[in-house]
């Protein structure tokens, strides 16, 4: 085979995998990256780059004898180069950090090899020599037929065991992913060296290899799900937090009106003596005095409790409810506003609570143990967008430029860290947007999440 | 005249509002008139076409049997009047403002009750819109109105320091004196819109030239009068020169 044959043949294998890594990246990652024309223009320039290079450097290792380099030192290496080029592509088309983009890669790539492999489990030999034209035709019909048969049927198994939720939420813990991380990244030097076992042993074919990857499937299988159960754990930690809390609250009511109706006998007698006596604007005090009494007790507490009940993402409303009764305890008038029930976002649950957390944290710190202070949280959520607005007063100047630098806090030295990673978290997503406001006494913070992409062109 | 606009579907409430406005215009000396008082939201907007100046707007909250609630009517109105002032009025004193104040921009709301609290009330708000319809008369004031997320926001264009570009594409971070957003959009297009008086004195950034206080030719930044610095390119420096007029003095800085 000539180097122009060659390189023909791995540029429609190349594009036949870089379909399948799409695919996996797509299943892996739950979204479809969707931006524009001039970015599909890019995405459509980068992947024809990807795959050609990959095409002529495939062919250059090949003819150079790189691939027969001891231990598959060579393919090894190649193996690194497209993988980093390929996370640098996911980098560009999805926008998540570095890290997560080179799992991804390596996985993506780890998963269509997988594939490739398992259909190689049935060839007459474990290598192909290119030049007997015998085998160069078994290659190319693995390689084109067999091989993409089991992609496909690799991507049903991965679509139909809610692969891609498990990877997210492994994703989603990022202290304990990295030891898996440093795991598949090794991935290439591993399958190497059980190939280069296997073919010690007396050319024992891939098993040991495809043995390998099923291990590294189950781990993951089994540390999503054991991820799962510890949400679920949470939800209920959660929901049993709530009910402690609404079942407080019904006990104070409860107290409250037997007070009431205590403070409501006596209140009827002092009435009815002004009552005699002819007193109308007396008794016209009292009926307000006791209507007032009871609608600030009553309503506000149940106000509170049904607005709560609007968040239906148990993670917020944990969080929520954890601060609202810091706020309590530390005396802080708060008010929490949910109109419509919030179930959701795009944005990811981990990000969103440590953002949320922040600005609270800030806004109890700002208005803790001052007069007059007052928080007050609003979450709206209506089809397009999400909105949380937390809003403090101020009583310390700011100098409001330095707000959100690494370092600068109103509160002296070594603080400031909060709004600066905030910021930090919130800049990975292209469809978060985020406002600082000063006015007329308060302080402002906007998260807003664009749940559905708008039109081109309707952004201003 | 500043025109005021009553809608409320109770029409004793309708006549009391009225009358207590009357009154405080009177006292206040204020200059303003009630241009409607109606009880559906219908012949509110109707009553608002043609009127170019911005209005005050006391709303009921409920609106019972009309077409839409307080709420939509206050959407209605922010399309024809982006700077009016909305006042809610409701029975309950648990309304969630906050939501109102977010999408509408409402000013305050009034909680409905005898005459004295109300009149209390409304001598509030009229007073806030006093003070600031004053402090914006005699400056004709340009505001830069840009979509943030779901709302629009105009901020005068005295108080926007610099745009700058970051790092995700079709973002500018808008840095102002009180407020700091970001917003889909281009440099390029921004620089156009705003003309002479924002300078492009950096790829990424466009400042507003009346801030600039200073120059630090050394380290290549612009001195902003609130202590902030921008880059500027050196491509820039000639035609920045020029357009801020400016002399230099010894010390690399110079104070146009």
């Amino acid at each position: 085979m000539s180097f122009v044959e060659i390189v023909q043949a791995n540029v429609v294998c190349m594009l036949v995998n870089v379909i399948f890594y799409l695919w996996s990246a797509r299943i892996l990652l739950g979204r479809v990256p969707d931006r524009g024309r001039v970015f599909r223009g890019r995405a459509v320039f980068f992947l024809t780059l990807f795959i050609s290079g990959s095409a002529l450097l495939g062919t250059v290792c090949y003819t150079s004898g790189m691939f027969r380099w001891r231990f598959q030192g060579g393919q090894i290496l190649f193996t690194y180069v497209q993988q980093l080029f390929w996370a640098l592509i996911l980098r560009d088309l999805y926008r998540e950090q570095m890290g997560v983009c080179w799992i991804t890669a390596v996985f993506t790539i780890l998963l269509s090899s997988f594939g490739g492999n398992f259909s190689l489990l049935f060839a007459p030999y474990p290598f192909f020599h290119l030049d007997v034209l015998r085998e160069r035709l078994v290659y190319l019909l693995y390689m084109w037929v067999l091989s993409p048969l089991c992609q496909v049927f690799l991507m049903a198994v991965l679509y139909k065991i809610r692969a891609g939720e498990l990877y997210r939420c492994w994703l989603d813990r990022r202290e304990k992913r990295i030891g898996a991380a440093v795991f598949l990244s090794a991935y290439p030097i591993l399958e190497a060296l059980l190939l280069e076992l296997s073919l010690w042993n007396d050319g024992e074919s891939l098993l040991a290899a495809l043995s390998m990857l099923l291990a590294i499937c189950m781990i993951f299988v089994y540390a999503g799900r054991a991820d799962l159960q510890q949400r679920h754990l949470e939800e209920q930690r959660v929901s049993l937090q709530q009910q402690t809390v609404y079942i407080q609250t019904l006990e104070g009511l409860q107290r409250e009106t037997r007070k009431f109706r205590h403070d409501f006998k006596n209140m009827m007698a002092g009435m009815y003596v002004q009552a005699e006596d002819g007193n109308l604007e007396a008794v016209r005090a009292y009926i307000q005095e006791m209507t007032d009494d009871f609608g600030r007790q009553v309503d506000g507490q149940l106000r509170q409790i049904s607005q709560l009940a609007n968040i239906q993402m148990p993670e917020v409303k944990g969080l929520l409810l954890a601060k609202l009764d810091e706020m309590k305890r530390k005396e802080i008038p708060c008010r929490l506003e949910v109109e419509q029930p919030f179930s959701g976002t795009r944005m990811r649950r981990t990000d969103l609570c440590r953002c949320l957390g922040i600005l609270l944290d800030n806004a109890v710190e700002e208005t803790e143990g001052r007069a007059g202070s007052r928080v007050e949280i609003m979450v709206s959520s209506c089809g397009e967008w999400t909105v949380f607005r937390i809003k403090n007063t101020l009583h310390s100047r700011v100098d409001f430029h330095r707000i959100g630098q690494a370092g600068y806090s109103s509160k002296g030295e070594g603080r400031g860290i909060g709004l600066a990673s905030c910021r930090a978290i919130l800049e990975q997503y292209d469809f978060v947007f985020s406002a600082t406001v000063v006015e007329e006494g308060w302080f402002v913070q906007e998260i807003k999440i664009q749940e559905a992409p708008e039109k081109r062109g309707a952004g201003r | 005249m500043i025109p005021i606009y009553i809608c409320d579907d109770d029409a004793v409430m309708c006549d009391m509002m009225k009358n207590c406005l009357e009154k405080q215009i009177l006292m206040g000396g204020y200059d303003m008139k009630i241009a409607v008082c109606a009880r559906q939201p219908e012949k509110l907007l109707k009553a608002m076409d043609g009127e170019a100046e911005q209005g005050i707007y006391f709303l009921d909250v409920d609106l019972k049997g009309a077409s839409m609630d307080g709420f939509r009517l206050g959407q209605e109105i922010r399309r024809r009047d982006g700077r009016g002032f909305l006042i809610y009025v409701t029975a309950f004193p648990d309304l969630a403002f906050e939501t109102f104040r977010y999408h509408l921009e409402a000013l305050d709301y009034i909680v409905k009750g005898d005459q004295e609290e109300t009149a209390a009330q409304v001598i509030r708000c009229l007073r806030v819109i006093g003070e600031r319809v004053s402090r914006e008369k005699g400056r004709s004031r340009r505001y830069f109105t840009v979509k943030a997320g779901d709302v629009v926001r105009h901020i005068p264009l005295e108080d926007i320091l610099y745009f700058v570009t970051s790092g995700r594409t079709h973002r500018i971070e808008l840095h102002g004196d009180r407020e700091r957003l970001d917003f889909i959009g281009s440099i390029q297009e921004l620089e156009q819109e705003l003309g002479q008086r924002f300078l492009r004195s950096h790829r990424a950034y466009l400042v507003n030239s009346d801030r600039i206080q200073g120059a630090d030719l050394k380290r290549r930044e612009l001195l902003l009068d609130n202590g902030e610095r921008c880059p500027f390119s050196r491509m820039m420096k000639k035609e920045m020169m020029d357009r801020l007029g400016s002399q230099m003095n010894c010390s690399g800085i110079f104070i146009p």
